[in-house]
């Protein structure tokens, strides 16, 4: 009994070496954060992604469907400048959006960490937002919660700011001084046209509340659209990093792994039954 | 006793079952998105061939003869007083027999062809991320066997030094599955020329050396076929040919000279931990020129 025992817990394991290797398959790796930058290709008249910075030579692009397919929690993303209309949905949790003086975006995400709205950009943001940060004459719409708004002079002071939700804090400031801080707009009441805010003095306060911890400071400077930095990093591996041409060995583990899980059974059983022939009772 | 040994019994046919049934499960849809790859694949295939066999319709003895008949008939009707020379028609530039394959996907560098083998595929390019279609087919759907890709270091237009393509090295043989093959000096005899279409060219390639080799640590210094894409420098070039032709399995007998470009083809071979299959060949010239077609 002692040996079959053996050969059983023997067959057991040799299973799970078998299958082991074959675990890597599964394997998903922590991928670092990746930016992309999406322009207006006019020789092919439709909106295009590139990984990283936009090319200056305009090639490496291609279609947006493929960043649908690519784009996960923590990416970012960078508008670059163009007229056109681009209304996208994207939905993952972004790490940030840059719309850098494009004309007419629409971006959904499940949210967004950080929005820059550039000055000459008109942008509208479907999706809660942690941090929006608009300058000087820039247009913006935030179709849900915004939970710290940084509206930021550097030349102008002539942003047009619309919120569809709440918006627990906003700061209006320029390099040198901060203009004035606001607390708690109600759902729906955050308008500001044209750097006059229009909001109704009762749908907002003026004093933070005493639970209410400092915001987080906000450059007074437009951060550069500069997505080369935040371009997908290297592989962490010790070896070079070359394409693996492998063929997965998975399904024939598995096969063989089926095989040695019947073939216990089998001889468990025979066993068994040896055991009721020698011994009836 | 007898009890826990029925239970074991049946967990062991439980997880046998799952076994089964994965297994089974993965190889079968393996083998279905491989299917529907290699259909579309045919169906460029197909088109090329046709545009080749129009080529060579066009360029027939038939068609030449009606020509020049057609030719001589003309002065017959329309005799002219003294004898005037007869402009050679301008040769039509050759049409690409991939072209509906790079238009239909702007991804595609070439068309790597090894006659006589399997190997008969579009070579993809995404320098963004390499390995977009290592698991993706021409349609950028999911695939075991992937594309054929072209290192993001190579480049066809300007063409790079050496191409490197890389391929799965799949147990049906197809993409590099055959490769290796070529450590049989008898094989590298009956397969020694390749072609590669361009958008603008057919390159023609000859076999110079095979070897085996494998992915080494960053740190290694030793000699990585996979990071020579251009020589600029006598001493560069040297760098890669010597020890090419020192790893070869058999000696070609085929030789080249800074200026010479290459081509090297690579798959996953298992004689080491990441190890691979090599084949370079050297370009040996350029076969046709074609018009543009976009």
């Amino acid at each position: 009994m002692k040996s079959f025992k053996t050969i059983v817990s023997l067959l057991t394991v040799a299973a799970m070496l078998l299958l082991f290797p074959g675990v890597n398959a599964l394997q998903v790796s922590a991928d670092e954060p990746v930016t992309y930058s999406l322009k207006y290709v006019e020789d092919k008249g439709e909106w295009r992604f590139h990984v990283g910075a936009w090319d200056d030579n305009n090639s490496g692009h291609r279609e947006l469907y493929y960043l649908k397919e690519s784009i996960k929690d923590g990416d970012q993303i960078v508008i670059e400048e163009g007229n056109y209309p681009l209304n996208l949905e994207l939905p993952v949790n972004l790490k940030s959006i840059t719309f850098n003086h494009s004309g007419n975006a629409v971006i959904t995400a499940k949210s967004t960490e950080n929005v820059y709205v550039l000055r000459d950009s008109v942008a509208a943001v479907n999706g809660d937002v942690v941090n929006a940060h608009v300058y000087d004459n820039a247009v913006a719409n935030f179709n849900n919660n915004v939970t710290n708004l940084f509206i930021t002079k550097e030349r102008s002071g002539e942003q047009t700011i619309a919120v569809v939700g709440t918006v627990a804090y906003v700061k209006t400031s320029d390099a040198e001084k901060v203009y004035n801080e606001f607390y708690n707009f109600q759902a729906g009441s955050f308008y500001q046209e044209k750097g006059i805010l229009k909001t109704d003095a009762s749908k907002y306060s003026t004093t933070p509340p005493a639970d209410t911890t400092p915001a987080q400071t906000t450059p007074a400077t437009q951060p550069a659209a500069d997505t080369s930095a935040a371009a997908p990093a290297a592989s962490g591996s010790e070896y070079d990093d070359v394409p693996k041409t492998g063929e997965s060995f998975l399904p024939y583990l598995l096969l063989m792994a089926a095989g040695v899980c019947f073939g216990s059974a089998y001889l468990l059983q025979r066993k068994g039954a040896t055991l009721r022939r020698v011994n009836p009772r | 006793m007898k009890n826990s040994k029925k239970g074991l019994s049946i967990i062991f046919i439980l997880l046998g079952c799952c076994c089964l049934i994965a297994g089974g499960g993965l190889l079968l849809h393996h083998f279905l998105t491989d299917r529907q790859s290699e259909e579309t694949l045919d169906a460029l295939r197909t088109s090329a061939e046709s545009y080749r066999q129009t080529q060579i319709a066009a360029e027939s003895p038939e068609s030449l003869s009606e020509v020049s008949a057609d030719a001589e008939a003309e002065p017959a009707e329309t005799p002219t007083p003294e004898p005037t020379v007869t402009p050679q028609p301008t040769p039509e530039p050759l049409e690409n027999p991939y072209q509906d394959s790079f238009l239909a996907n702007e991804d595609m560098a070439a068309w790597l062809v090894v006659p006589d083998t399997v190997i008969d595929y579009p070579v993809m390019w995404t320098p963004r991320d390499e390995n977009y279609y290592l698991y993706r087919d021409f349609e950028g759907r999911d695939s075991q066997s992937g594309s054929l890709i072209l290192d993001t270091d190579s480049c066809v237009d300007p063409m790079t030094t050496n191409l490197i393509i890389h391929g799965h090295n799949m147990k049906s043989g197809a993409m590099f599955g055959d490769l290796d093959k070529y450590k049989e000096e008898s094989y590298y005899q009956e397969h020694k020329e390749m072609l590669l279409y361009t958008e603008d060219a057919l390159y023609t390639y000859e076999v110079i050396a095979v070897f085996r080799s494998q992915v080494y640590k960053k740190t290694d210094q030793v000699f990585k076929f996979y990071q020579f894409f251009q020589a600029d420098t006598q001493e560069e070039f040297d760098d890669f040919y010597d020890n090419i032709k020192a790893l070869s399995l058999y000696d070609t007998g085929v030789t080249a000279q800074f200026g010479d470009r290459f081509l090297t083809l690579s798959t996953c071979a298992y004689h080491v931990e990441n190890g691979r299959f090599v084949v370079v060949a050297r370009e040996t010239g350029c076969d046709a020129a074609y018009a543009p077609f976009r």
